[in-house]
């Protein structure tokens, strides 16, 4: 579905110290899963014509080590509350609809909470944990699912794919490519122009594929018992997520200033810019549209309710609420895994700002938060984890604890973090945890 | 030990969502031809520019583009530009209104300046034509490191400091307004028999300090040192001081314009008739000059008795622990002074006497390098205290056995045989960063150059280092905004390059 750049909005935060609450990283089958990955990419391979065999082995076998190694780099989960969800649900589609040839798929779930789907067109689909998050009701998610299915029914990967090889192995563009990289004089625009091109046409079969998977989708997903009009209230969602992005209060002034220690204006005073403009100049940039993969959400929506009378909403159903609460659970956890700094903090704050995490786990948060920047700053590390301030970005409050966290130095940080534990010390006392932490700014600040 | 590292940046095409073939890959990899900050004229860093070239044009013409990160690198503009195939950026500048490159051709005899308005739009090109001579004495002149071909005036304009195919070698400073103001030049005398240069350091919305060097010869060890005061909105000399031979002979390093307009010079000064390239200096002096030209205040440190008492050295502090090359002085919020610099000697230098003996025409001396030092002046220029930080040794071939260690600690400026990198002075914090790098050569483990910075935060020194050696690996540090270091991680297995900003730290 839609490639959103970020992230949740309907974010549920219990941040979890016990380990039995965490995901698991690595399948219990590895082995046979690669077995797998083997077998449906060789099959994958004889759909081609045979002139373009060695070609699509090539790209396929490339794809399919990378989707290795994506595995062993944990990029996805093995949860079997997940999973057995996801799988009621496949269940009925895969009912109402016996046409489809389920044998070979493998659903499998990212960790990414950036909301969406993705059809690899070897059988293998990937859902993330955002799209959990975002969907209010099982129907959303088996929308998309109907969605992504349809890709697959579709051949649009190999399709695709075809259309590449066959694009690049023609004579036509052969003799283009050739003719465009012999030119001595000016040949960076000419292949520019090429490219300009060919980028257009795989974009525009990339738009028209997915208004078919959006029809065929809703064709499937009508025979379901699910409420059809989820087809478009979670296109809706995915298209307001954009604009939903870290709009939250977070207070961090308030947050952050103490009585022996007040909040210092400095730490997230705006930067002069170079430019002043609202995103960068590239005079080498291509126009916008040409580069679109997916039609936009509106256009698809008025399009779908077209072909369909839609009506009725879907209804959350309680195991779709254990399963937000689980990855809430386990959210922060994956970022700060990732030393993604700055949205652990923004989460931690906003949440609490919401009353959605309560004191205890706030504070025993911020204690390790703080604690984790002082040790990335003092190695002169901690640029490579935590992204400085986008002078383009939208995302105001996310932008302000980037200033912040980039402002604030060992000696702001030791005391920040010593005030912070001794003023909610009272909250967490039994807290190991916590004790450590503030354990650790005391003896930062006895020297 | 200035680490050069050879990193060949690779910039692919952003347009390519699909690089699929060699080919294509090949026609859009660009090599950078230069990169570097984007500095103000405390050092700060406004930003990051990265010049390559994106394409061969007829007749000698080729595609440029310069892509320019703000302080926090990310993409502000990539802009394009079309100029012949010798054109390299010379230096960029930034003063608030406008961004200013200088692109050289020698081959051509020009400079460009191209200027950047806040929309990042191109302004009207400048070109300004060069005479052989005048691209000879500028490759010369851009060695010594000390040289400002582009002063940034915030708010105001930028200066361009032009040398002059006159009778010898003489000078232009042209000033070019960015705020609807006049442009003015300010000229050496056509006729004059001197080689006459100028540098200029300090400028605000009132006043421009240029240093005028004059000398009878390019060799000449005679040299005559002006202060000139211009007024910025006009070019018109408003007062000059000269220091000579035989009138207070100083070497002048510093200026400062406080907010009365009054200049206060520093520098070091020597005895009434000695040369500044070949005797001892006497120690150190400061200068306050109201806006009319008058001397206000002078001030004399001397090196045998001030400077020795405070070091608690008996005798002589320059026998006892080697001459001090100064890189910069720094004033704080509440006037005090602290000057930066590196002790040197001049040692013997053992393959140098070995080449000598087999009929070579090496140096036999060398300078040795050794501990950066900070001297702390009161507001009246009284020295308050001296500090010293350890730093490993680090030798540089005398460039002549001849004249005095400082004359060859000043060419040796020009090549990098000294440590020290640059310095920033945050104003709204009331800091500074001294930064160097060393080559530390550790007990029981492999050798590793340091980024080590002295930082004075509250009246207190302390320093902090950034080792620059990790497996597979080469490093690359390049200043950043105030406070921080950018670092190059250049990862030689995955050719990539990791761009990251850290705060230097104070402990």
């Amino acid at each position: 579905m839609k490639k959103i750049t970020c992230i949740l909005f309907l974010f549920l935060f219990f941040f979890a110290q016990s380990q039995n609450k965490g995901f698991t990283y690595t399948p219990s089958n590895i082995d046979s899963l690669e077995t797998y990955l083997s077998k449906i990419t060789v099959n994958r391979v004889k759909n081609f014509d045979t002139s373009e065999q060695k070609k699509a082995k090539e790209i396929l076998e490339e794809r399919r080590i990378s989707f290795s190694k994506s595995i062993k780099d944990s990029a996805f989960i093995f949860d079997p509350i997940i999973n057995n969800y996801l799988r009621d649900i496949l269940t009925e589609i895969y009912h109402a609809n016996p046409q489809i040839d389920h044998q070979d798929f493998y659903f499998i779930i990212n960790k990414s909470l950036v909301p969406n789907a993705a059809c690899y067109g070897n059988g293998v689909f990937a859902v993330n944990l955002g799209l959990f998050n975002l969907a209010e009701s099982e129907d959303e998610i088996a929308s998309v699912l109907c969605h992504e299915i349809s890709h697959h029914l579709l051949r649009h990967n190999d399709k695709s794919l075809q259309k590449y090889i066959k694009t690049f192995n023609s004579k036509e563009v052969k003799q283009k490519i050739n003719t465009a990289t012999k030119v001595k004089y000016g040949r960076r625009a000419v292949v520019a122009e090429l490219m300009k091109d060919l980028n257009f046409n795989f974009m525009k079969y990339s738009r028209n594929a997915e208004m078919q998977a959006d029809s065929l989708g809703l064709a499937l997903f009508s025979k379901t018992k699910y409420s059809k009009d989820a087809s478009i209230t979670i296109l809706k969602k995915l298209d307001l997520c954009d604009g939903m992005i870290f709009s939250s209060q977070t207070n961090l002034k308030e947050n952050f200033t103490f009585a022996e220690y007040p909040f210092k204006e400095n730490w997230v005073m705006q930067e002069d810019k170079i430019f002043d403009t609202t995103e960068s100049v590239n005079d080498l940039k291509p126009e916008k549209d040409s580069l679109k993969t997916h039609p936009d959400i509106p256009i698809r929506i008025e399009t779908m309710l077209k072909n369909q009378k839609l009506n009725a909403s879907g209804l959350t159903t309680s195991q779709l609420e254990v399963i937000k609460k689980r990855i809430s659970e386990n959210a922060l956890q994956i970022y700060s895994d990732n030393y993604k700094l700055d949205i652990v903090l923004y989460q931690l704050l906003s949440q609490h700002e919401k009353g959605l995490i309560d004191d205890p786990t706030f504070n025993i948060g911020i204690s390790l938060l703080l604690k984790k920047v002082y040790v990335l700053k003092e190695t002169h590390v901690f640029g490579k984890y935590v992204d400085p301030v986008n002078a383009f970005s939208e995302e105001k409050n996310l932008n302000e604890i980037r200033l912040f966290l980039s402002n604030i130095e060992l000696k702001n940080i030791r005391k920040i973090g010593l005030y912070f534990c001794q003023k909610n010390e009272i909250s967490v006392k039994e807290n190991p945890v916590f004790q450590e932490n503030y354990a650790f700014f005391k003896k930062l600040n006895q020297n | 030990m200035k680490k050069a590292s050879a990193l060949l940046l690779i910039c692919l095409a952003a347009n390519l969502s699909f690089a699929q073939t060699k080919k294509i890959d090949q026609v859009n990899t660009f090599k950078v031809k230069n990169s570097g900050s984007i500095l103000n004229k405390e050092k700060d860093v406004d930003g990051y520019y990265f010049f390559y070239e994106l394409d061969k044009l007829k007749k000698g013409d080729r595609e440029f583009a310069i892509k320019i990160l703000d302080k926090n690198l990310t993409e502000v503009a990539q802009k394009t530009y079309i100029d012949n195939k010798n054109t390299f950026l010379m230096t960029s500048s930034f003063n608030n209104q406008q961004m200013m490159f200088a692109l050289a051709n020698y081959k051509e005899k020009k400079i460009t300046l191209l200027m950047f308005d806040k929309k990042a739009e191109q302004m009207p090109a400048i070109d300004i034509p060069l005479e052989s001579k005048e691209i000879r004495y500028f490759q010369y002149l851009q060695q010594t490191g000390d040289f400002n071909i582009v002063l940034p005036v915030e708010n105001k304009g930028f200066v361009f400091n032009k040398l002059e195919d006159n009778k010898k070698i003489g000078y232009s400073l042209k000033y070019y307004p960015t705020d609807g103001g006049k442009a003015w030049e300010y000229n050496s005398p056509e006729e004059s028999k001197e080689f006459l240069t100028i540098n200029p350091i300090e400028a605000n919305d009132k006043f421009v300090v240029a240093l005028e060097m004059s000398k009878s010869s390019v060799f000449s060890r005679k040299i005559t040192i002006k202060t000139k005061v211009l007024d910025i909105n006009t070019g018109a000399l408003l007062y000059e001081k000269e220091y000579s031979k035989k009138s207070h002979p100083k070497l002048i390093t510093n200026a400062f314009l406080d907010k009365d307009n009054n200049l206060l010079l520093m520098g070091e000064y020597f005895k009434e008739g000695d040369n500044i390239f070949d005797d001892k200096s006497l120690g150190l002096s400061t200068e306050v000059i109201d806006a009319t030209g008058k001397t206000l205040y002078e001030n004399f440190i001397s090196w045998k008795d001030d400077v020795a008492k405070i070091a608690k050295v008996d005798g002589n502090y320059i026998q006892d622990k080697g001459y001090i090359y100064f890189h910069n002085v720094v004033r704080t919020k509440t006037n005090e002074y602290y000057a930066i610099g590196e002790f040197y000697k001049r040692t013997a230098s053992a393959s140098g006497i070995a080449m000598a003996a087999l009929g070579g025409g090496n140096s036999v001396t060398q300078l040795t390098i050794t501990n950066s030092v900070v001297f702390k002046f009161s507001p009246d220029f009284k020295l308050l205290a001296i500090q010293e930080f350890e730093k490993g040794k680090s030798r540089a071939p005398s460039l002549t056995d001849f004249g005095s260690p400082q004359l060859n600690a000043h060419a040796l400026k020009a090549y990098g045989a000294f440590d020290y990198a640059y310095t920033q002075v945050d104003k709204v914090n009331d800091r500074f960063y001294a930064c160097f790098i060393d080559y530390e050569r550790l007990k029981g483990e492999k050798n590793k150059n340091a980024f080590k910075t002295i930082i004075c935060d509250e009246g207190k020194l302390t320093e902090d280092k950034i080792y620059l050696e990790s497996d597979n690996k080469d490093f690359r540090v390049m200043p950043a905004k105030l406070g921080n270091v950018l670092l190059m991680e250049y990862d030689k297995k995955s050719k990539t390059i990791d761009l990251h900003l850290e705060k230097l730290n104070i402990k």
